[in-house]
């Protein structure tokens, strides 16, 4: 038999040093992870969100009954209680759309500073609809201007057609 | 050789089986937990969709006859004779194959595309097959010495395309679907989902491989042939991932959209993407075939998943660090971006490519010098130049003219293919030529004077 160290020894050395590399990016991911999502930060805080309603742009008021599902040409908006967070707490609301991308935000500010609007949802640039896939809407406690902790989530459904 | 060695059968070649080898068993095992999965899978799938729309006919009722097909050779198996008996089992399983094939590409389709429409759908796909047709020749190109069949190449495509996307799909959903409802939005909840999809899915498009290793074993050398089945995975997953896009882009934002993401995918990405990735985990499983010691296989099998997992993991998660502008430069990023996050994994593929050629190379040249030496007739002296280059064969079939070509490309191969397995068996420390060395040398003799007369590999150039 050929022997140890052989031909194939610095092809093994190679892969081994490419597995280590991807120990390291692991590593990175991993720190990068726990630096946006910190360890200890659950403060036991919830938010009551009211609901999501179609919404008029126009007047900027919602109307009907909250709903979880939306046609693309329908505007809509997310009611939040803000009383239901402690006043000094410094909150925003958020909207992503099923890419990811934010289209809708209020604060960040204190909770009490914050009014009885809703949170529409804002039409990406360019489009006259929505996108359909799930939109997720999210309240989220604030630390050193980064998000940490959601203090309540609601999914909605914009439909194809 | 002792009385008990030589009472045991001939080994047919330098993998030889006195019994069924225990790989199979893993084989079998992998195999049935890949099915159950994939079981699962298409439940959920089918649970999913509201309607099969009637274009689902199309794929539909020939998986439908294929299980009809098999179910009745399989009947007929039973009551032939056992030499019959086999080739009849053969027939029903890869029809039985053939038909889950199809069901779960019926059900890809659908849940790829929703609610595209056939037009865009068959469009898309259209756009897709020439591109990763040619990405698929280059693969197969990659192993200069002794190009892999293509059926094994399409097996790998197809499971990439079919077998892997669906392995894929819920495992991705209901990851995501808990982590949307867990974490803060934002990095931190891209980097899991990035992480999700990296072990997911290389784990799906790995599992073919790994198959391929424990089973094919004689046509999964080393880590050229590795890299060649990985990225056929790869290219494979790619196509039906492109589809998917393309044609949802089309149906939110029109043509321009889906003809920009097929530029992306199919062009830009096409070996840098998922076909890097996957062939890093065949590197890894290329190394181990030829590492003796069961811990040195595993490291470097476990090093080849690790290093595709991390590569797509960075893409997914740090896409974002890359953020495109507007206006014409955005094209020019658009490009460095696929360089700078997937080119440095590309750019591993080709150095374990080039290392692996190199040593395949220079163990060819050997062992064609050695059978030169023996005297055998099946390489002569003046041949192993020649037959040592890629360029030079090439060469010597041209100035053997239309007619000469085939048959001196059958020659070629076969004398390369004779060094191969003297190499493998070198390498597994069996000293006496085994069955398939015998059967190889007797068939370069064969075709060596076979005729049209007798033509000699070709002279020997500098």
């Amino acid at each position: 038999m050929t022997g140890w160290p052989d031909e194939i020894d610095p092809l093994y050395r190679a892969i081994r040093l490419v597995g280590l590399m991807a120990l390291l990016i692991f590593a990175a991911g991993l720190v990068e992870f726990l630096s946006f999502e910190p360890p200890g930060q659950a403060t036991g805080t919830t938010a009551r969100i009211t609901g999501v309603y179609a919404y008029d742009p126009s007047t900027r008021t919602t109307s009907g009954a909250a709903a979880e599902r939306f046609g693309r040409g329908q505007p809509f908006a997310a009611v939040v209680d803000w009383s239901s967070i402690p006043s000094q707490t410094t909150v925003a609301a958020r909207w992503f759309d099923s890419f990811g991308e934010v289209v809708g935000q209020v604060g960040p500010a204190t909770a009490g500073s914050i009014g009885s609007g809703a949170v529409p949802v804002a039409l990406p640039q360019g489009l006259k609809e929505n996108i359909p896939g799930t939109y997720l809407f999210v309240v989220e406690r604030l630390s050193r201007g980064q998000a940490v902790e959601v203090l309540a989530r609601r999914l909605v459904e914009v439909e194809r057609t | 050789m002792s009385v008990a060695q030589a009472t045991q059968p001939q080994p047919r070649s330098a993998n030889p089986r006195h019994r069924r080898p225990a790989r199979y068993l893993v084989a079998a095992v992998l195999g049935a937990l890949l099915f159950l999965a994939l079981v699962g899978s298409s439940s959920l799938s089918y649970l999913s969709l509201d309607r099969i729309p009637s274009r689902g006919l199309l794929l539909g009722l020939p998986a439908v006859a294929l299980v009809a097909g098999a179910t009745w050779i399989g009947i007929r198996a039973v009551e032939r004779d056992s030499a019959e008996r086999r080739r009849h089992q053969l027939w029903a399983v890869t029809l039985l194959a053939l038909a889950i094939l199809l069901w779960l590409l019926l059900l890809d389709v659908f849940l790829f595309t929703e609610e595209a429409g056939p037009g865009a759908t068959a469009l898309s796909t259209l756009a897709c097959l020439p591109t990763t047709a040619a990405g698929l020749w280059v693969v197969r190109r990659l192993d200069r010495e002794q190009k892999e069949p293509w059926r094994l190449v399409l097996v790998a495509t197809l499971w990439g395309a079919v077998v892997a996307t669906s392995l894929v799909l819920w495992a991705e959903e209901i990851f995501q679907a808990w982590a949307v409802n867990a974490l803060v939005p934002g990095h931190g909840l891209e980097a899991s989902n990035a992480f999700s999809a990296g072990v997911v899915e290389e784990l799906a498009k790995g599992s073919a491989l790994l198959l391929l290793y424990l089973v094919m074993r004689d046509e999964f050398n080393d880590v050229v042939d590795g890299i060649v089945y990985g990225a056929a995975v790869g290219l494979g997953f790619n196509f039906m991932e492109t589809i998917g896009y393309m044609t949802y882009l089309d149906s939110l934002f029109g043509p321009y959209a889906a003809g920009f993401q097929w530029y992306h995918r199919q062009v830009l990405d096409l070996f840098f993407g998922h076909a890097s990735y996957t062939a890093l985990v065949g590197a890894g499983i290329g190394i181990a075939r030829q590492l003796p010691g069961r811990r040195r296989q595993v490291i470097a099998i476990t090093s080849g998943f690790l290093a595709a997992i991390a590569a797509h993991f960075a893409w997914d998660a740090w896409l974002t660090f890359f953020p495109l502008g507007t206006g014409a430069f955005t094209l020019v990023q658009v490009h460095l971006r696929v360089l700078a996050m997937n080119g440095p994994f590309t750019a591993v593929v080709v150095v374990l490519l080039l290392m692996g050629r190199r040593i395949e190379g220079r163990s060819l040249e050997r062992q064609l010098a050695l059978e030169a030496a023996s005297g055998s007739g099946a390489i002569l002296a003046e041949e192993v130049a020649i037959l040592c280059s890629p360029g030079r064969r090439l060469r010597a079939r041209l100035a053997a003219g239309p007619r000469g070509y085939v048959r001196l490309a059958r020659l070629q191969r076969a004398q390369v293919a004779l060094a191969l397995e003297r190499w493998q068996r070198e390498r597994r420390g069996i000293d006496e030529p085994l069955a398939a060395e015998h059967e190889l040398r007797r068939r370069v003799l064969e075709l060596r004077v076979s005729p049209p007369a007798a033509a000699p590999t070709g002279p020997a150039r500098g």
